[in-house]
């Protein structure tokens, strides 16, 4: 099961690549990122992030520019058995590196629910967000997830899991036509021990579907270190 | 100076992994990696229309055991095995419907009683072994809607004073608590942030 777990995960990382690379409104950029939760022994949760974006491929040439830095918090509350209410702060740094670009402010309201079925975890993700630039920009988005150990029934320690989703966005803006977005994502992690957590996984975008579309590949990876 | 201070960087990953005493592992397993006792059990006993079979190794630091996972007629069923390969029990997952209304009534009241709020996510009726007779368990256990089991072991979610907390708690045949232990929960929020 492990072999042609990781062997599917490779198969669906190659036709991604392949799929995309071959037409113009595309680029492929990296998202590296650090977390730390902080869980309480009560209801309340936090999270602090920090990532950067930086444009490795973009018009048919590959390239090397930061676009932004971020950093976010989010303070959670544990409603019922399974869900999480969440709200958060996130401050975008455009202007350190293209001077025709603002800064940005998003604040988001979020409602997730994640429930164990024996070794799959199932995940949804509710959020509506306000961000703040140049135009003042409303989205909702849903994340449905699901993560997957890759050894066992369970993720013990050095242990590798999959984790894969799906989210749709819709944003809004004055005097703009609503735009609709698609991502998906798959992700390698991996159990450093104490639940930290370490991972490596690419992220496909389709964004203005409805307009005229544009895509994109994210590499994503990141660590996670819980408290 | 140096080389203390180097030595001292040198000997920080010993500190690192010698405080990993107790190491929890679960893992799969090839049938072949099983003791050859509990190989053979599987064998003779188990049904011929199973499916999605697999089998597991686990430990806790200290104890080892293995156990061979599969569906027979719609539920789930686990037979676990101690270290040498000796069957230890055997555990069919059911459903709330499937306990009589007496023994579900017993351990809901309980379960009120102990907790502001409770959510019941798993019940598997438990058939112990019988040291003269393991044979006997399968049979049991394969007809888990015609008979009682030993005991019945409960996931269950509970809230008090709004904290949540999991337990692995185990009911006598009757509905009877007899004794509970903790589930750490991992934090899910990687998955959401």
């Amino acid at each position: 099961m492990t072999i042609s777990s990781s062997r599917l995960f490779l198969l669906l990382v190659f036709i991604l690549v392949v799929a995309t690379s071959q037409s113009q409104n595309f680029a492929i950029q990296a998202e590296p990122d650090i977390a730390i939760n902080i869980d309480r022994p009560n209801r309340w949760s936090f999270n602090f992030g920090i990532t950067n974006r930086d444009l490795l491929y973009f018009n048919n040439t590959s390239q090397f520019r930061v676009n932004c830095v971020e950093i976010s918090h989010f303070t959670s509350y544990e409603v019922g058995f399974y869900g999480k209410l969440s709200l958060g702060l996130r401050y975008r740094f455009n202007e350190l590196f293209e001077d025709s670009r603002e800064d940005e402010i998003r604040i988001t309201q979020q409602y997730s629910r994640s429930r164990k079925y024996n070794a799959l975890k199932v995940a949804h993700r509710f959020r509506f967000e306000q961000r703040f630039r140049e135009l003042t920009i409303y989205r909702g988005r849903y994340q449905f997830s699901v993560e997957y150990p890759l050894n066992g029934e369970r993720i013990d320690q050095n242990e590798y899991f999959l984790v894969i989703s799906a989210e749709a966005l819709l944003s809004m803006a004055k005097e703009e036509k609503p735009e609709l977005g698609q991502r998906f994502d798959i992700s390698l992690g991996k159990d450093i021990g104490n639940g930290n957590k370490a991972d490596l996984g690419l992220q496909y975008r389709l964004e203005k579907y409805n307009l005229n579309s544009f895509h994109g590949l994210f590499l994503t990876g990141g660590l996670t270190i819980s408290i | 100076m140096k080389h203390l201070l180097l030595i001292i960087i040198l000997m920080l990953p010993i500190f690192a992994t010698s405080q990993d005493k107790k190491i929890e592992k679960e893992e799969d397993i090839d049938r072949e990696d099983m003791p050859e006792s509990a190989q053979e059990y599987l064998l003779q006993n188990i049904p011929e229309d199973i499916n999605k079979l697999r089998h597991y190794y686990e430990t806790d630091g200290d104890k080892e055991s293995y156990e061979a996972k599969f569906k027979y007629n719609r539920h789930r069923f686990s037979v676990e095995f101690n270290e040498t390969g000796t069957l230890e029990d055997i555990e069919v997952q059911v459903k709330k419907s499937d306990l009589e209304d007496v023994v579900l009534e017993k351990i809901e009241n309980y379960l009120e009683k102990q907790h502001d709020r409770f959510k019941i996510e798993k019940i598997q009726a438990q058939y112990l072994s019988e040291n003269d007779a393991p044979e006997q368990t399968m049979q049991r256990a394969k007809k888990f809607d015609a008979n009682s089991p030993d005991h019945y072991e409960l996931i269950v979610a509970t809230k008090n004073k709004g904290k949540l907390k999991k337990y692995e708690m185990l009911f006598d045949t009757n509905g009877n608590f007899k004794n509970e232990r903790e589930i750490i929960r991992n934090s899910y929020d990687y998955l959401i942030f």
